[in-house]
């Protein structure tokens, strides 16, 4: 911040008495509180830095599942996929996922036949309509799966997407 | 210049957010006019804010297009709420922005 850290001024720079000194750091830090606490009213929090890569980096849709937490999730009607069948931009294919699993937490686009399939985890507050739409790159025709984390287990629904031209340069 | 384009208009109950980034999304896989590798940088992190509250958190990889897109309802929001939208990339770096919502 705007001060220096104590520790790092030589004994008595300042001239004050240790009292006045640790007063006024104590001040400061005050100071710097209330600081930090405005910009939250002007723009979001700072979003938070974690990262699921074991299961972004993985190689195989499989293994990316494996890292969400289930090697064999089941196989749900309730998990609605809008994507054309056949994409014709596989650098920008259109997708709209809606889960009306009771409880949905989070769901999870995977595209199988992409380098790593993780496109996305879209994890929802309570009350808010678990549904996301987003575009997707797809480097050539086959599955894409949507996996839907609820009530500590996980759901997969499969569509088989055509490409023309395949999206990952 | 913001790299965030946002709208957020009421739809019977819900607000109908929609947002554009502004980002490369390299994969690491594409190579440049020298041939050389353009190394990977995508944004990783997204959450979206409703009156100050996150309603939806977003983890995402290159495997999402260049100059990304991400729509959801917000059930319960008013004309006037804030919406707002932060993302990260792999790099460090950031943005956010906020709109109100609009009546239909």
């Amino acid at each position: 911040m705007m001060s220096r850290p104590a520790s790092g001024q030589a004994p008595g720079s300042t001239g004050l008495p240790d009292l006045a000194r640790r007063a006024f750091a104590r001040a400061t830090l005050a100071l710097a509180g209330t600081m930090a606490l405005r910009p939250a009213f002007a723009q979001p929090a700072p979003v938070p830095t974690d990262w699921n890569r074991p299961a972004f980096e993985a190689k195989t849709a499989a293994e990316a599942i494996r890292q969400l937490g289930s090697s064999a999730p089941a196989t749900s009607r309730d998990i609605q996929i809008d994507i054309q069948d056949v994409v014709e931009n596989g650098a920008r294919a259109r997708i709209e996922v809606h889960s009306r699993i009771p409880g949905t937490q989070a769901l999870s686009i995977l595209t199988d036949n992409n380098p790593q399939p993780l496109a996305a985890t879209f994890t929802f507050a309570a009350g808010i309509d678990p549904y996301a739409s987003t575009l997707l790159k797809i480097a050539e025709s086959g599955p894409v799966r949507v996996i839907v984390q609820a009530g500590g287990r996980l759901y997969a629904a499969t569509r088989e997407v055509r490409v023309t031209l395949g999206g990952c340069g | 210049m913001s790299t965030i384009r946002m709208s957020a208009r009421m739809r019977q109950d819900h607000a109908d957010v929609r947002a554009l980034l502004t980002h490369p999304m390299e994969t690491g896989t594409r190579r440049d006019a020298k041939g050389q590798l353009v190394p990977q940088h995508f944004i990783q992190r997204v959450q979206i804010s409703h009156n100050g509250k996150v309603v939806m958190d977003v983890q995402c990889s290159q495997g999402l297009s260049r100059d990304p897109f991400f729509g959801l309802r917000v059930r319960g929001a008013k004309p006037g709420d804030r919406i707002g939208l932060a993302w990260l990339d792999n790099r460090g770096a950031r943005d956010s922005a906020e709109v109100a919502v609009s009546a239909a």
